[in-house]
């Protein structure tokens, strides 16, 4: 048989209850594995969505010469009007490459007959370059047509900058001045508005091939503490679901060694809610069709202690445009029935909010609110000194 | 050759049982004598595992053996018990003659028989009878456990003959039709015991080497026995105590004495039971499709370790901290893991977590789909720990009180349970199996830890022979410092290796090794060596009636 766990340098660390290994004067540590992570929606109507966004095949259908449109309009088969889209804006696409990376990247775009600086990396159903509406979405503002903007007042969030400005949204607690205006840009979109509905969003995992671990530390009561420590990784192996299909609880979990992907904050413990100070992160956004990255700047963690052990809240902070376009190239043309990504991405730009480039003046990143719901789990760390494991 | 073709031929030969009807070994009859005592010889059906085993010892862990096999009986508590009283249906008997088919084919086919096989028709034998000959010799000494005897050998040649006739003058599958008569054959399926006058009691019965050597290697290893086993009994070793315990040592030293350790334990704690374990996902979502499966490999894993990689104290199996722990189970018993694979953990003094009672394969084992159930743990610490009988509940027995969980009356367990009992024909047997399974209250029916129920706080006290207690831990060290539960275990390592119930006649024998036990410590591989080692374990002095089965199967060609 092999070492103990203490011999291991296994760390109990402690979620609800009686779950708890106590540190002396460090109080105890909660660790948490986030299942769902979203962009939530409030419910709209005609007045906070005025049209429904159209995807970017519709957009295209529309443009064409009403006899062409006849034409493909006998067949509800969308690969006729995918194919005569394709040859009409040039899209291409390489072969499927399980070995491409960012680093080889150029040299496959240009095998693969890509215009030059153009593309990226897509990964629907296998990896390959591509360069296509998703990839490049600026170079197709004609399928950006027909976008609608969130027009309404209320929305999840948080006031980030500390202002109630006139396009700031109220929360759906009531708080003003909230910061959200990717949901301003895109909350009308079909996906935000079905997937983004908490009673759908709350049972949707994401990123199960890399989820996102949190440790709470310093707890000297879960209740009300003025301070403790939180800090977030990415697994470094995929989701465990239970019997349900929903996120396992106890769990345990390597984080990955990659310091990109840790964040630490100072926080506070207010009336069962986990407040934390500003603080940059990196979340994994890996499945099976993207492996992507949330790029979060000034991000806060707001969330409440549940008796069940379990988390849930939100991260609120600036995403950069940079990680949020990367994940619309890698969808590729997966959704141009439900979304169009020139649309999308073009609203996204227009409503960056923070952290302007120095030399352009444009912003660079997009305040947002991420949704979560995390159960307790366990965080193994390499060489962590050893404690005892608690099984209660 | 065309698997197709070998099983119409099979068929049409009848190969199958043919070997059956032959003369046993050495030409002497087993027939039970007149004079008294009578030398009789027993069958114990091959489990599951014991056929597998010995056909990746002959032949090689790539032989696949796909099939299903006849259901287990469990007899007196164990299924090695109840393969002596076992016999072959119908439908079994396909399922025996199917499987050796498949790898009768598969040890002929053209990627193993230069290996297995070793020799075909050539100028000096050009029709292959010599290398028929020396292949069946073999592969029959290592199947049947002794030398085939002139009729089986001269049957197995004449049939492989037949087959490669009717197939065209396939070599290859004439050997192979010739096989697969050996592998359906009663002698391959069945351990049988042959007797012959035990050279130092004059007037016993004793087992002969070939048959020690069978019981040596099916209890020690769960296989079938090694080359250098099989010489023991040729020179005549294994009917003499020093050949015998050279033997018994080292097969015990080897490691494949822990392959067959586990199958004792899995036997004496009843596991093959867990195979049909199934929990309710809306009420224990984290006990996962495989949890029961890596649960019994939990338990499993840390008998051995402790009991014979470490060769502790059998009684330290009821308090021991260490447990075997991964990745499917450890968020059931709330404990990181640093690897998904196997590890072990250490459970510090004061964690409700000690002793196998505490595993979820006997907590989860033995409750409902949905609930914890305090009478089958209790039944299950006396059955199995203690070796006391439960009766069956009667028939017309209302559960309504018990099962009904969500009666805001009795929101714990032990207040059903006493409501329950207010029904004094339940009360009887309940007053013995209920304080056991109430201390252990604090696991929940996946044995997950839990401090309330309902929000009420648990009450685990308990009680076992007139000793209180309160809750697992205390449960395991009471039970550790109980004789009965050596006892009942040197009761039953004697019924496995012995394959059936005791009989009075066995009293000495049981009584030596209960003795033996204690003075050893309680060291299991001591006791299982004791076993062994002992003459009274080879006597063939009981009349029994698997005896009179095996004539009658012998006369009537091999139906059981």
């Amino acid at each position: 048989m092999g070492p103990t766990a203490t011999q291991l340098g296994l760390v109990a660390l402690a979620a609800a209850g009686a779950a708890v290994t106590a540190t002396g004067n460090h109080g105890e540590t909660r660790s948490f594995i986030i299942g769902p992570m979203y962009m939530p929606s409030v419910e709209v109507d005609a007045t906070s969505c005025p049209t429904k966004p159209k995807g970017a095949l519709a957009v295209f259908r529309d443009s064409l010469p009403p006899d062409q449109q006849a034409q493909l309009g006998a067949s509800k088969d969308p690969r006729a009007a995918v194919a005569l889209m394709i040859k009409q804006f040039g899209f291409k696409r390489g072969p499927d490459d399980d070995t491409l990376t960012r680093a080889n990247f150029a040299e496959r775009a240009l095998a693969a007959g890509l215009p030059p600086g153009k593309g990226a990396i897509s990964s629907y159903p296998r990896r390959h370059v591509a360069y296509d509406l998703c990839t490049n979405p600026a170079d197709f503002p004609a399928l950006a047509a027909g976008h609608q903007e969130y027009l309404g007042k209320i929305g999840y969030g948080m006031n980030l900058d500390g202002k109630v400005g006139r396009h700031d949204l109220i929360g759906v607690d009531g708080e003003k001045g909230v910061d959200n205006a990717w949901y301003q840009a895109v909350g009308c979109a079909n996906i935000a508005r079905s997937t983004g509905d908490p009673k759908v969003g709350d049972n949707v995992i994401v990123s199960r091939q890399a989820p996102t671990l949190l440790e709470v530390t310093g707890i000297d009561d879960p209740v009300n503490d003025d301070s403790v420590e939180v800090n977030v990784y990415a697994a470094a192996r995929p989701l465990d679901l239970d019997a349900t299909g929903k996120t396992l609880a106890w769990a345990s979990y390597r984080p990955v060694p990659d310091r990109a992907f840790f964040g630490h904050a100072k926080g506070r413990i207010e009336g069962g809610v986990l407040i934390t100070e500003p603080f940059d992160v990196t979340l994994r956004m890996h499945e099976s069709i993207i492996d992507s990255n949330r790029e979060l700047k000034a991000a806060r963690i707001n969330a409440t202690l549940r008796p069940d052990g379990t988390l849930d809240g939100g991260f609120y902070g600036y995403q950069t445009l940079a990680s949020l376009e990367d994940a619309y190239a890698q969808t590729s043309t997966i959704g141009i029935e439900m979304l169009s990504c020139p649309a999308e991405v073009l609203a996204l730009r227009k409503h960056a909010d923070g952290y302007p480039d120095p030399r352009t003046h444009r912003n660079t990143a997009i305040s947002v609110a991420l949704r979560f719901k995390a159960v307790p789990a366990f965080v193994v760390h390499d060489g962590a000194p050893g404690g005892k494991v608690a099984s209660k | 050759m065309k698997f197709p073709r070998l099983v119409m031929l099979a068929s049409v030969l009848g190969i199958a049982w043919a070997t059956i009807g032959a003369a046993s070994p050495e030409g002497e009859a087993t027939t039970p004598s007149a004079e008294a005592p009578v030398a009789t010889a027993q069958l114990r059906r091959l489990t599951e595992a014991q056929y597998r085993n010995s056909i990746a010892d002959i032949f090689g862990g790539d032989i696949k053996v796909a099939g299903r096999f006849e259901p287990d009986l469990r007899v007196d508590g164990l299924l090695a018990a109840g393969a002596s009283t076992v016999s072959v249906t119908p439908g079994g008997l396909e399922q025996y003659e199917a499987l050796a088919r498949m790898v009768a084919e598969q040890v002929v086919d053209a990627g193993h028989r230069q290996k297995l096989v070793g020799c075909g028709p050539d100028p000096a034998d050009p029709d292959g009878r010599q290398c028929a000959r020396a292949f069946f010799e073999r592969v029959g000494l290592r199947l049947y456990r002794r030398p085939l005897g002139p009729s089986e050998l001269a049957l197995a040649m004449a049939n492989s003959a037949r087959a490669q006739k009717l197939l065209g003058g396939d070599y290859y599958a004439g050997l192979g039709a010739g096989l697969s008569g050996l592998l359906s054959g009663i002698e391959f399926i069945f351990q049988i015991d042959n007797d012959v006058a035990d050279p130092s009691r004059p007037g016993h019965r004793t087992l002969d080497g070939w048959s020690r050597a069978s019981r040596l290697s099916y209890l020690l290893w769960n296989t079938a026995p090694d080359e250098e086993l099989l010489a023991a009994a040729r020179s005549g070793a294994l009917m003499t105590d020093a050949g015998l315990a050279a033997q018994a040592d080292r097969l015990i030293a080897s490691p494949r004495f822990l392959v067959g350790a586990r199958a004792l334990f899995d036997d004496y704690l009843r596991f093959d039971d867990l195979a049909t374990v199934s929990k309710d996902a809306s009420i224990y979502p984290g006990f996962r499709a495989d949890a029961i499966v890596a649960a019994r490999e939990q338990a499993l894993r840390g008998l051995v370790d402790l009991l014979i990689v470490g060769r502790g104290d059998f009684r330290d199996m009821l308090t021991s901290r260490r447990m075997p722990m991964n990745g499917m189970l450890s968020p059931l018993y709330r404990t990181p893991v640093a690897e998904q694979g196997w590890s072990v953990v250490e459970y510090p003094a004061g964690d409700p977590r000690g002793g196998i009672l505490t595993q979820i394969a006997f907590l989860a084992g033995h409750s409902h789909p949905g609930r914890s159930s305090p009478t089958l743990r209790g039944k299950a610490v006396l059955e199995i720990l203690m070796c006391e009988e439960v009766p069956a509940p009667p028939a017309n027995v209302n559960f309504t009180v018990v099962q009904d969980v969500s009666n805001p009356k009795y929101q714990t367990t032990r207040q059903r349970l006493e409501a329950h009992l207010s029904d004094e024909e339940c009360a009887s047997c309940h007053k013995r199996m209920d304080p056991i399974g109430l201390a252990l209250e604090n696991f929940d029916g996946a044995g997950q830890y839990r401090r309330t129920e309902n929000g009420v706080v648990i009450d685990a006290r308990g009680q076992v022979d007139k000793v209180k207690f309160n809750g697992a831990i205390e449960l395991g060290q009471v039970l550790h410092d109980n004789p009965k539960v050596p006892a009942c275990f040197a009761a039953t390592t004697l019924r496995y290796s012995l394959g059936r119930r005791l009989v009075p006649a066995d009293g000495p024998l049981l009584e030596a090794m209960k003795s033996r036990f204690t003075a050893a410590n309680y060291r299991v591989p001591d006791l299982i060596r004791a076993i062994v080692t002992s003459p009274a374990y080879y006597s063939a002095d009981l009349a029994r009636p698997t005896g009179q089965r095996l004539v009658r199967a012998r006369r009537a060609g091999g139906q059981l």
